[in-house]
């Protein structure tokens, strides 16, 4: 949660100091300056990575972002809601006339396969040949 | 070392973006999906066979190896996601170790609940779906006492099932287990506090239940350094080591795994329990039964997580002083959340403690 001196320490030892050098001696071609550079960008970024987590958690827990995204949650979720109920109403009023199945059939439809497809999982899982087989378990109904 | 090799985490950033992106999205579909497809999960490291089953849960066991406890180990799962964190991958799997070292182990796999499932709170998943799993355990393998390990929201069905049937449980194990709802200064327990009754009721007015995606969302959004830019650069890190980069795939495949939850447990859980904090105040109560952690009265082993930002170490640490147990002990691991079950760490220095520990009381 709060932001800890060393990893300010690091990310500045490693941008203003080491990267540089590791920098002017790669392009000097020195032999060893690719691992260094890489190291010195790697402790770079492990800081900024604990800095950066460290002061989003505040951001949540101190200021007003959670109760900003909820309230944003809540009008999509009002609009969701209403487009849902409108095409209920107009499924239920027209389906029928043009041969199409009320909502409540289709709920009832949709739950029978649900309930066949877990049935069917079931089944293909006791077919399926486990090793270590010999248990002798019952099935408890 | 070439020049270019330096960058190339940059230019690869874009690749590992596009990846995640299609198994977010892979894992939105099966989140929204009426029907979860339960058959794309992995196959798992270790065989089982499935010995009970609801239309709310199937009841896995996986047969010890070598030489055989006495006591059965049920390890009750949480809700949200599918189980296959359990058993990952050979030498990262929690049920692997636990049959190495003897246990005969059942695993509750949560199916995603459906419509017909909205109504079912923590009454129904503890009193109907935890009794009917224990009393199946018991009749096949003869126990009427059994050894229960809870994970995450699974421990917390495991604590409150253990407080009203105390005589059922031998050993109860709880892993990074939200207890206390109080905790100052995390992002996840934040966030859910504020969740009102109004985001609840228009959630599951317009859901039924609370969509997979929904959850997925909050579990991103609390940690996004971590899942935009740091976990793609232990990757990069690791490019070469072939296993770290199986062990990527199969973890963003859990991470992206989420299942909805049924209607009622989220109501209840965001305003019951994370918002009043019941247990902590001794007033949580089920279907008019006063659940009193007190009657707790077995050995009980509080494994926490040091570095845990999902359930803060100080969560989970409550449960200690809350149940009348005199043998009781906090393991505090230097892990994370997820990290328990699946790092190196924890299956060389965790999993045999907690082995150790059950089969010392083993009796």
């Amino acid at each position: 949660m709060y932001q800890k001196p060393e990893d300010w320490r690091s990310l500045f030892e490693a941008v203003l100091f080491e990267l540089p050098a590791g920098m002017q001696r790669l392009l000097l071609g020195a032999a060893d300056a690719g691992v260094e550079v890489e190291q010195s960008a790697s402790k770079a970024h492990h800081a900024w990575t604990s800095l950066t987590g460290a002061m989003i958690d505040a951001v949540y827990v101190r200021t007003g972002f959670w109760d900003a995204v909820l309230d944003n949650l809540n009008a999509v979720l009002r609009v969701q809601r209403l487009a849902q109920a409108a095409a209920k109403v107009l499924v239920a009023a027209l389906g029928p006339s043009i041969g199409l199945a009320s909502t409540s059939e289709i709920d009832a439809l949709e739950d029978e396969i649900i309930r066949l497809r877990r049935e069917l999982n079931d089944l293909h899982r006791k077919l399926e040949l486990q090793p270590g087989a010999e248990t002798g378990l019952r099935r408890v109904k | 070392m070439e020049r270019a090799e330096i960058f190339s985490f940059f230019t690869a950033l874009n690749s590992y973006w596009l990846d995640g992106a299609v198994r977010m999205l892979e894992g939105a579909r099966r989140g929204v999906s009426n029907y979860y497809p339960l058959e794309e999960d992995p196959p798992g490291a270790t065989p089982f066979q499935i010995v009970y089953s609801t239309s709310r849960l199937s009841l896995r066991y996986y047969a010890a190896q070598g030489e055989r406890r006495r006591t059965p180990l049920l390890l009750v799962y949480a809700l949200i996601k599918r189980p296959f964190i359990l058993d990952l991958l050979k030498g990262r799997s929690v049920v692997e170790s636990l049959n190495r070292q003897g246990f005969d182990v059942y695993l509750v796999d949560w199916l995603p609940p459906t419509r017909r499932d909205m109504r079912a709170g923590f009454d129904t998943y503890i009193n109907e779906e935890l009794c009917a799993v224990v009393s199946a355990v018991a009749q096949i393998s003869g126990h009427d006492r059994i050894d229960v390990l809870g994970y995450c929201l699974g421990g917390l069905l495991a604590v409150l099932w253990s407080a009203l049937y105390p005589e059922r449980v031998k050993n109860l194990v709880t892993l990074a287990t939200p207890i206390n709802t109080e905790v100052a200064d995390n992002a996840l327990y934040s966030l859910i506090s504020k969740v009102g009754d109004a985001t609840v009721e228009l959630i599951t007015d317009t859901y039924g239940n609370c969509p997979a995606t929904l959850i997925n969302a909050c579990f991103t959004a609390v940690a996004p350094i971590h899942h935009l830019i740091a976990k793609y650069q232990e990757l990069h890190f690791n490019r070469q080591n072939s296993r770290y980069a199986a062990f990527f795939e199969m973890f963003e495949r859990w991470i992206n795994s989420d299942v909805a939850m049924a209607g009622r447990f989220f109501s209840e859980l965001t305003d019951r329990f994370f918002r009043e904090n019941p247990l902590m105040r001794q007033s949580f109560e089920l279907a008019g039964d006063h659940v009193d952690l007190r009657r707790i009265t077995c050995p009980l082993l509080n494994v926490v997580g040091k570095h845990d930002d999902v359930v803060p170490p100080d969560s989970s640490l409550a449960l200690i002083d809350l149940v009348g147990s005199t043998d009781k002990h906090n393991l505090i691991f230097p892990t994370g959340h997820v990290g328990a079950a699946v790092s190196a760490g924890a299956h060389k220095l965790l999993w045999p403690q907690v082995g150790q520990w059950l089969a010392q009381r083993d009796q």
